[in-house]
Parts: C-alpha cells; sequence; structure tokens
C-alpha cells in the first residue's frame, strides 16, 4: 500500500516526467526539450552511443586553447548537458537547463572542428530557441524562423554545387549506401535521369519548405510535408543522420497550432466501448488536456444531432467539431505523450547509425497516420467498430 | 518589456542571423561550416604526413588530426583540410611537417592537395 500510495503521489506532482504543462512553456514547445534529454538517457544508459563531446582541441574558436585544462572543460560541458537533461526530464526550470544544455553542446562545437557535425548543432540552436521562446507564445516563432534557416542553407548550397545539378551526387550516393530501390528506379531510365531528377527534387522541396515555413497561414501544409520529406528520406535511406531525424520531428511539433483550451470530448455514455476508449484515453493523459463529456449530460451539444452523437465520438477543438477517425486522430495528435513514445520508440529501435527494419515500418505507419490519404480507410474502420461497439465491448471484458 | 525579454530576442536574433551569414559566408569559402549544408557531397581521403623524415602511422594521424587516416565524409574535403591547415599552422607548427591528402569528391578522379611549410 505504501508503495502504491509513493508511486500515486510521485504520478500526481510536478516530478512526473510525463507532464509537459507545469513550465510556463506550451506543452508541445516543452515536448521539444523532452525529447532531447529521453533521447540522451536512452541512448547513453542502453547503448553506450551519446553526443561525443570531445576535450577542447583545434577550436573554432582560439581562446579554447587558452582556458583551463580540456579534460576539465569537457567534464563541465557533459555535466552542463547531463545536468541539463536531469532537469528537463523531471520539470526543473525547463527553459534555464534548455539554454544550458543548448550552450554545452554548442560550446563543445566550438571547442572543437572534430566535434562539428550539423545534426548536433541543429539540435543545439533548438534548445537555445526554446529557452529563448517568449511567455505567453502559444508556439515558437523562433523556431519556425529555424526552420526556414535550415532549408534555404541547404536548398541554396545544394543549388550551387555543380554535382548536384548534374545529378552526379545523387548517383554516387545511392551506390554507395546503397539505397536499392533508387538503384532499381534509376535503372528504368537513361543513365542519369533518375539520379539528376531526385537531386533537383530534393532542392526544389527544400525550397518549397523554406517559403512554407515564413507563411503562418500554411503552418499545417509546412508541418504535413516537411515530416513526409524528412520520413520518406530516413525510410529510403535507412538513417535517422544522428540527432538531427528525432529532434527534427519534435521541433515541427512546437510549430503546430496548439488548442488554447482544453479539448472536449463528446461520447455516448451509454455505450460501454466509448467508456473503455475514454478509461484508456484518460490514462494517457497526465496533464488532464481532454475533458471528457457523455453527450446526454452535456449543456453544450455544439449543434450535433443525438444521432450524431450516438453515432461517432466528437471532438470540439477551440470550436473546430471534429468526429470518429479524425477525432481520434486529434486526441492522439494533441497529446504531448504521443511525440514523446515517439523519440522513445527511435531512440531504443534503432540503436546504431542505421534505421533497423521494425523502425522503418513504424515510420511508414505514422506517415501514414498522419496522411489526409488515410482518413476514408480511418474512417472505415472506425465505422466498423462503432457499428459492433456494444458487441465489442461486452466480449473484451 | 523588461532587460531579460529584450536579451532573448537579441540572442535569439543572433543565432538565427549568425546562421544566416554563414550561408551567405559559404558562398564565398569552400568550408560549410554552420550554414545548414550536411550530406551535400561525400568525400574519400587518405592523409600522408611526413614528419621528421618519418611517415606517421595510422594511431600517429588519428592523436594528430583527431581523424582516421582514411575513410569517408559526409562533407567537402574542405573540412578536413581546413583542420589539418589550422594543426599544422597552430599546434604543429614547429614540427616541420609535410601532408598530403588523396581525395575524391562524389567519386569523381582524385585530387592530391599537399601542405609544406
Amino acid at each position: 500500500m505504501a508503495v502504491s500510495a509513493l508511486i500515486h503521489r510521485f504520478w500526481s506532482s510536478s516530478w512526473n516526467p510525463l507532464r509537459n504543462n507545469l513550465s510556463g512553456l506550451p506543452p508541445h514547445v516543452v515536448v521539444v526539450s523532452k525529447a532531447f534529454a529521453i533521447f540522451l538517457i536512452i541512448k547513453s544508459l542502453f547503448f553506450w552511443s551519446t553526443l561525443r563531446f570531445r576535450e577542447p582541441y583545434l577550436p573554432f574558436l582560439a581562446i579554447f586553447d587558452e582556458i583551463g585544462h580540456p579534460v576539465i572543460i569537457q567534464k563541465i560541458l557533459q555535466v552542463g548537458l547531463y545536468g541539463s537533461a536531469l532537469g528537463i526530464l523531471f520539470n526543473r526550470h525547463v527553459k534555464t537547463f534548455s539554454l544550458v544544455a543548448g550552450s554545452s553542446i554548442l560550446l563543445s562545437i566550438l571547442s572543437a572542428k572534430g566535434s562539428y557535425s550539423n545534426n548536433f548543432l541543429f539540435t543545439s540552436f533548438i534548445l537555445l530557441l526554446v529557452g529563448l521562446q517568449m511567455p505567453g507564445q502559444n508556439k515558437s516563432s523562433w523556431i519556425r524562423y529555424q526552420f526556414a534557416v535550415l532549408y534555404i542553407g541547404a536548398a541554396l548550397n545544394k543549388l550551387m554545387e555543380p554535382d548536384w545539378q548534374t545529378g552526379l551526387f545523387m548517383d554516387y550516393w545511392m551506390n554507395k549506401l546503397p539505397i536499392p530501390i533508387f538503384q532499381k528506379l534509376a535503372a528504368l531510365f537513361p543513365p542519369m535521369v533518375f539520379a539528376k531528377a531526385m537531386c533537383w527534387l530534393t532542392i526544389a522541396a527544400e525550397t518549397t519548405l523554406a517559403a512554407l515555413a515564413l507563411s503562418n497561414r500554411l503552418t499545417s501544409l509546412f508541418i504535413f510535408l516537411g515530416i513526409a520529406f524528412h520520413f520518406a528520406l530516413s525510410f529510403f535511406t535507412g538513417r535517422t543522420y544522428g540527432w538531427f531525424f528525432p529532434m527534427l520531428v519534435v521541433s515541427y511539433v512546437a510549430i503546430m497550432p496548439w488548442p488554447t483550451n482544453p479539448i472536449k470530448v463528446l461520447y455516448d455514455g451509454d455505450s460501454p466501448f466509448h467508456e473503455k476508449m475514454k478509461s484508456l484515453m484518460k490514462k494517457f493523459d497526465v496533464d488532464n488536456y481532454f475533458r471528457w463529456t457523455a453527450f446526454q449530460s452535456a449543456e453544450n451539444r455544439h449543434g450535433l444531432t443525438t444521432e450524431q452523437l450516438k453515432d461517432k465520438l466528437h471532438v470540439v477543438v477551440d470550436g473546430k467539431i471534429l468526429a470518429g477517425f479524425k477525432a481520434f486522430r486529434t486526441m492522439i495528435l494533441y497529446n504531448p505523450l504521443s511525440y514523446l513514445f515517439f523519440i522513445v520508440l527511435i531512440a531504443s529501435m534503432s540503436p546504431g547509425a542505421a534505421l533497423s527494419t521494425p523502425t522503418r515500418i513504424l515510420l511508414g505507419s505514422l506517415l501514414l497516420f498522419i496522411s489526409p490519404i488515410f482518413i476514408p480507410v480511418g474512417e472505415a474502420a472506425f465505422s466498423f467498430l462503432a457499428k459492433r461497439r456494444y458487441k465489442l465491448a461486452s466480449t473484451s471484458v | 518589456m523588461g532587460p531579460w525579454k529584450h536579451l532573448r530576442i537579441v540572442i535569439a536574433l543572433a543565432v538565427l542571423m549568425f546562421q544566416t551569414g554563414a550561408i551567405v559566408y559559404a558562398r564565398f569559402h569552400p568550408t560549410r561550416y554552420f550554414c545548414s549544408a550536411p550530406n551535400d557531397a561525400i568525400t574519400n581521403f587518405k592523409v600522408k604526413v611526413i614528419s621528421e623524415g618519418r611517415e606517421l602511422t595510422e594511431s600517429d594521424i588519428q592523436k594528430r588530426y583527431r581523424f582516421f587516416r582514411y575513410g569517408y565524409d559526409d562533407r567537402t574535403p574542405a573540412h578536413i583540410l581546413d583542420i589539418i591547415t589550422q594543426y599544422e599552422t597552430t599546434y604543429g607548427k614547429n614540427e616541420h611537417a609535410s601532408v598530403e591528402v588523396t581525395y575524391s569528391v562524389n567519386g569523381k578522379p582524385q585530387e592530391i592537395w599537399q601542405y609544406q611549410h
């Protein structure tokens, strides 16, 4: 009993790592720092492969050759990194520790050219920008601008490289990695045609993403295209590019339009299936973002008829009503734990640099889940379940 | 708006402007640091160093530059050459070593880069 009480006390305390609404930052921005902490801790504890902080050596800034002993500087930066990760994980001064973690990585890079890598640098900048988030902002504008800079830099560099213009880079890359699907497709065309098309497609995609990143109105399109682009890249090449892929995906979450009010869920209080779904979903709703109301006792039915409410589960997000599969998907997408769970899977399913087959399947499935083309399939599955919900509920007890 | 809020804006803008500057700088310099240019070239390379009349071994070179004597890098060769140049002009300037890097970018014919004190 004492252990159970202790767990319950911890679960409801501010130390619970699954809680994301305690720092004054919006939960979907906190998720970025939490993802960093989880990724670092899982990789360090279970796979012994983590951010390789080298001691200062051949630095970008000569000052690192003059201040203190290199090993001491290296240790200080490591303590800063791991200490911040633990602070962020347990909801202690998330903004401050995001700044410390980002600075530790940046200083490590600046102190040793051998430490330079684009994915560490991106992680560092993202953590700094989370720490610099303005109070009261619902989403991170800084991260949006970081995306614009990232894609402008990537597109411009490729555009100016002759080997990208001719397709030579892609031709060499897909044979060196290798990327079997690309090799098979390339064989269907005259030499270099496929490689050149892929190079220009990449440049076009990154240019488009840079432009979309700057548009507030097209945020949803930007997020979908960006995630699709990077999921596809990781899926086909079988690589996560170190910290880049996981940090990038959660950074997209930080610029999502996030609900300003709790999400209302209208369900059928007479349906045992809905009741079961409610108790299951509530277990994953640690911060109480979703307010479940049986429509029979709802004061406001938002213009929905009894038939509609009996037929499908509905959610109301800042006045927008979604039903069935879309409602379910909304509950998944607006729960910060979904993204932390994603990071746990990515960190643990692919121990090395290469993506394992289960991770590739996971990525493909997730992309399908968020894709508009999956909505009819999801709706059909939900209608099937809804029609059998009384039977299902009685047999699954 | 308090001073900390102002500072926050200044630092965030500095982070973004620094990268923008690096993107522009990369147009005039072969290295691609801080400018979001990952995996834009594949460089196969091999390094040979002669110091005090002796050719350095694999572990000597690893210790000297903190990268392996040969391998591949997902960036332009300028980064490898930059690290070697920095070592030879700072930590190793009194060793008077001669360095030769044989490299190939994206499978193109090999090129040779030399550093002589």
